[in-house]
């Protein structure tokens, strides 16, 4: 049977490639995705899950799902035309499809009334973790997505409850895939608005306290929309780390590692935690 | 209000290529066939960003025109103005 060897919740911040590159090997950015390869290397899972929001890319205010599956054969990306830069390849990544097909009909069967896309334009959310996480891009995926900048959105505590339908699926599909889960999105940041440039420290420390404490359920009440909205206009990408909450249960972290970029000028809050599976760190 | 349309043509600057170069080449005939109200075409046009946001605009869409350079924005010009919404 399947089995969940490894989590990981990361930021997506588009300019990270680039800052990467010419940060070289001793950079925040680097050093920061390193570790949490390393633990996804040692996990070697074969199929990885992967909670992002999408932002404006694959959905628009003409059709917005709240949760919606990626049932397709690949995908690829980044769509965004401004992520036509030097710094970020064009990639394809293969896509579990039957897997993707599977969840979405339990889902449904459940009373989890899911969306799903059968053609489906991946952006950096998806793509900048797998940029650092698996650049062979040799791990195939299933795209989930939870609405985080399209208000309104959707409750932590529904988004906790996605999470939960997922392990329940994870636990009774019989493939024999390693399984892990990649949640993207960054804790306090401001894209476009009027506050652009602004940090909410306290949030950040508050919601790493909380997940490095296994404190799902505090976390929980806590990510209200007034609060994460109150850190920045994309902080209802939190509900991905929520998700992610919710299916690898009530357990600490192997490490959470807040940090806030670019040094010189900070504007983007979040952390980088890995989750592994078989209670070491 | 259209802002529905305003949130579109920023939709389409960052997913659809075509629809960037004509945007970039000739706004105003990129734009002809959206229902905009006069206000919402001219605050475009003129790169009104604070008016736009006050419209209801997304601030992430909105921040593609800073992006692209379009609207007589680049970043400096797009935090100045935005910063009047705030």
């Amino acid at each position: 049977v399947a089995q969940l060897v490894f989590a990981a919740a990361v930021p997506h911040t588009p300019y990270f490639p680039r800052a990467a590159q010419e940060g070289g090997s001793s950079s925040r950015v680097t050093l920061s995705f390193q570790q949490v390869k390393s633990y996804l290397d040692r996990a070697a899972p074969d199929l990885l899950i992967s909670l992002a929001s999408d932002h404006f890319v694959a959905f628009f205010f003409d059709n917005m799902p709240t949760f919606c599956v990626g049932v397709v054969d690949a995908a690829s990306g980044p769509y965004e035309n401004s992520r036509d830069d030097p710094f970020m390849p064009w990639y394809e990544v293969k896509v579990n499809r039957a897997f993707a097909a599977a969840f979405l009909e339990y889902g449904l069967e459940a009373g989890f009334d899911l969306a799903s896309s059968e053609e489906l334009r991946l952006d950096h959310a998806t793509l900048v973790p797998l940029h650092f996480l698996t650049p062979r891009m040799d791990v195939p995926i299933v795209p989930l997505f939870i609405k985080g900048l399209a208000q309104p959105l959707p409750t932590a505590s529904r988004c906790y409850a996605f999470g939960e339908l997922l392990r329940r699926f994870m636990d009774r599909w019989p493939g024999p895939e390693r399984i892990g889960i990649v949640a993207s999105g960054s804790l306090s940041l401001d894209v476009g608005s009027p506050r652009m440039g602004r940090v909410d420290h306290e949030w950040l420390d508050t919601v790493v306290a909380l997940v490095r404490d296994g404190n799902a359920a505090e976390l929980v009440r806590r990510a209200t929309p007034q609060r994460f909205l109150a850190a920045g206009n994309t902080g209802g990408e939190i509900l991905n780390w929520i998700a992610l909450l919710g299916a690898v249960g009530a357990r600490r972290p192997a490490f959470i590692e807040p940090d806030i970029q670019p040094p010189e000028a900070p504007r983007d809050a979040h952390a980088y935690a890995v989750w592994t599976m078989d209670g070491t760190a | 209000m259209s802002v529905y349309y305003l949130n579109k043509i920023l939709y389409l600057i960052e997913t659809d290529r075509e629809f960037l170069e004509r945007f970039r080449e000739d706004t105003q005939a990129a734009i002809a066939n959206m229902p905009l109200t006069a206000a919402e075409r001219t605050a475009l046009l003129s790169g009104d960003v604070a008016g736009l946001y006050r419209m209801g605009v997304h601030a992430f869409l909105l921040n593609s025109l800073a992006r692209h350079l379009l609207c007589g924005l680049d970043r400096d010009r797009y935090l100045e103005r935005i910063r009047q919404a705030g």
